[in-house]
């Protein structure tokens, strides 16, 4: 699979319930498959049931597997190079010295997360969905310019 | 309880209530995403959802100075002022001046405040840096915040008579040295280390703060 190739599916890891489900009602309601995972373990298991390649949103911090501890497995699959990860951090966190970060992480978001950041990545990774691109991207503007 | 007890206990509590600010915040930014352009029912709305969403952004703001507060606490017992002082370098404040500028441009826009920054050439003066930079960021918030719509707010890095950093807003009442606000407070003890003055030069049309470095530290 080629490293251009659009993303079919999208995956929401952030143990912080709230967000993680209102990305992917949100994301469901602009025609795009999403779904969500609590914690690095949920999402390590969670992948490969889903629709390649998967655009994955990755918090770093969360209990039971971090995302560091998550990219690091995934670092030794040769399968998910094809996969897009997009970390998520808070502002004053450190990056870890002995964090190895896949070439295949195309950006870093900090919290808090706005939709719009979100929602760009998700069209620049994944195409535009069959759903009102120009409605959701003109309101999540207004709202947080 | 311990120094430390209260420390990791606030730490705590503001990284829950900023998990759940953002998924609050997040959920009224998804909403008006819903509708359609020309909905009716998305121009009575929008505005309420905008307050709220700036009401959001305000309180997850304060949760980040809690935060910065309880990492003060530090956990081996010492504060910012005591042996555990973070070290001083040379610090270009024209740099942090200019950066804290940037930072918080699309706040300034989103609270329809004009923001402007005079970051002068290379001024420099000794200090703790990431405690500097966390307490101009922090009081130029506090000025965005407090100054209402249409006012504006100036940050200005000055060399004369030593160095300087000027925060002023056109809304009066904002900075007054005998009422201390949390982000003042946060300030203060940020700047500790780096043994910086505030000076309070108000005039009744305007509110000014002024961060002052001794003269000839360097």
């Amino acid at each position: 699979m080629s490293d251009s190739a659009l993303c079919q599916s999208i995956l929401i890891t952030d143990d912080n319930d709230g967000v993680r489900d209102a990305l992917i009602a949100a994301l469901k309601s602009n025609g795009y498959e999403a779904t969500g995972a609590r914690n690095g373990k949920d999402a390590i298991s969670k992948l490969s049931g889903l629709k390649g390649p998967t655009l994955i949103f990755l918090d770093l911090m969360m209990p039971v597997l971090d995302g560091w501890q998550a990219l690091e497995v995934w670092s030794r699959d040769p399968q998910f190079s094809q996969n897009k990860v997009v970390t998520i951090s808070a502002v004053n966190l450190k990056s870890r010295a002995d964090a190895k970060i896949p070439r295949n992480t195309v950006d870093r978001l900090q919290k808090p997360l706005t939709f719009k950041s979100v929602f760009q990545l998700v069209q620049k990774f994944c195409g535009p969905s069959g759903a009102s691109i120009a409605g959701a991207n003109a309101a999540a503007g207004a709202l947080h310019p | 309880m311990t120094q430390n007890e209260v420390g990791d206990f606030l730490r705590l509590l503001a990284h829950d209530l900023q998990n759940q600010m953002g998924a609050v915040d997040l959920n009224l930014q998804i909403i008006p995403t819903l509708l359609n352009d020309d909905d009716p029912t998305l121009q009575t709305i929008h505005p309420f959802l905008s307050r709220a969403a700036l009401a959001a952004t305000d309180l997850t703001e304060t949760l980040i100075d809690l935060q910065t507060f309880a990492q003060l606490m530090s956990t081996d017992g010492a504060s910012v002022a005591t042996t555990a002082a973070p070290p001083l370098t040379v610090l270009n404040l024209s740099s942090k001046v200019h950066d804290c500028g940037l930072a918080l441009a699309s706040a300034a826009r989103n609270r329809n405040v004009q923001l402007q920054v005079t970051p002068g050439q290379n001024i420099l003066a000794l200090g703790a840096s990431d405690c500097v930079r966390r307490a101009i960021k922090i009081l130029v918030t506090e000025a965005l915040r407090g100054s209402f719509p249409d006012s504006l707010v100036t940050v200005a890095c000055l060399s004369v008579p030593s160095p300087t950093i000027e925060i002023s807003s056109s809304q009066d009442g904002l900075f007054e040295e005998h009422r201390v606000t949390l982000a003042v407070f946060l300030a203060k003890k940020l700047l500790e280390s780096s043994l910086v003055r505030l000076d309070y030069p108000s005039t009744p049309s305007q509110s000014t703060l002024r961060l002052v470095w001794k003269a000839s530290q360097l």
